[in-house]
């Protein structure tokens, strides 16, 4: 086989592989709202889930 | 004898299916009677013999839609020798699943380009699963606008290799006869010495596939 040959024939194996392969889980999955008020349950006083829009309101003595 | 029904398809556009449909038909027709069925939405193969009017050399040309691909294509096929396919670029388009599901015949042109061997992949994948409906389905890959200064070319035969599908011994070669044919509305047939070496190409490829 010549080089053009060569890479014709691993680009489409590359193609054959990429279609034969299972469909990757999709891991950025939306949270849902009741997801996120769970979190920030979790979490009082954080700076995240939700504790900057709502801090704690603790006095300092 | 029961004809023959060959359909033109590849998902990927601009590959040649209406050039290919087109003037095999014509070729056909001249061993026996031929029908061109157009199931591409634009229509191309229909707007060729439009162009060519009674002067053409064309078979006849119908529309072909997705509900009716079964009669359709069985009514050409009681009253016909061949029965040819221009199917839409497509690989969702249920007319083109119906098309292979009637057909005894699936040619697949492709260009000598990495595009278009990689969008093919979809389409010879597609093929082998259509054979649980369609046992009877013979398909094969045919080269189309080679160019024997270009490395590429060369090198399509040997690649294609890694297709479920195998290809043509025959192909097409890059000729303006086959644009001139479109502009006048004709075969490469009709256009005598100016076809003629369109016409070998042709007739080579018409030779493989009815001696299949």
């Amino acid at each position: 086989m010549n080089k053009a040959t060569n890479k014709l024939a691993s680009g489409i194996r590359k193609v054959k592989e990429r279609h034969a392969a299972p469909a990757v889980a999709d891991t950025t999955a939306v949270r849902r709202p009741a997801q996120r008020k769970a979190e920030r349950a979790v979490k009082p006083g954080g700076l995240d889930g939700g504790a900057f829009e709502h801090p704690p309101r603790v006095w300092p003595d | 004898m029961a004809a023959l029904r060959i359909a033109v398809a590849n998902q990927k556009g601009g590959t040649g299916k209406t050039t290919l449909a087109v003037n095999l038909a014509a070729g056909l027709h001249r061993r026996g009677t031929t029908v061109l069925l157009d199931a591409d939405p634009q229509g191309s193969a229909a707007n060729w013999a439009r162009v060519g009017g009674a002067d053409g050399d064309l078979p006849p040309v119908r529309g072909l839609v997705a509900a009716e691909v079964g009669s359709a294509i069985g009514q050409a096929a009681d009253s016909c020798r061949y029965v040819l396919v221009d199917c839409p670029p497509h690989l969702q388009s249920d007319t083109l699943r119906r098309v292979m599901e009637w057909v005894d015949l699936v040619l697949i042109p492709v260009q000598p380009s990495p595009l278009d061997l990689w969008a093919s992949v979809d389409m010879a994948a597609t093929v082998v699963g259509t054979r649980v409906r369609n046992p009877r389905l013979r398909a094969f890959m045919v080269l189309n606008q080679l160019d024997s200064r270009n490395a590429l070319s060369g090198a399509m035969h040997q690649a294609l290799a890694e297709f479920d599908v195998p290809a043509l011994t025959n192909g097409l070669m890059r000729r303006a006869a086959f644009r001139s044919a479109a502009l006048e509305g004709r075969s490469v047939y009709g256009l005598g010495s100016r076809g003629a070496s369109a016409v070998r190409d042709l007739e080579a490829i018409i030779k493989e596939i009815t001696g299949l």
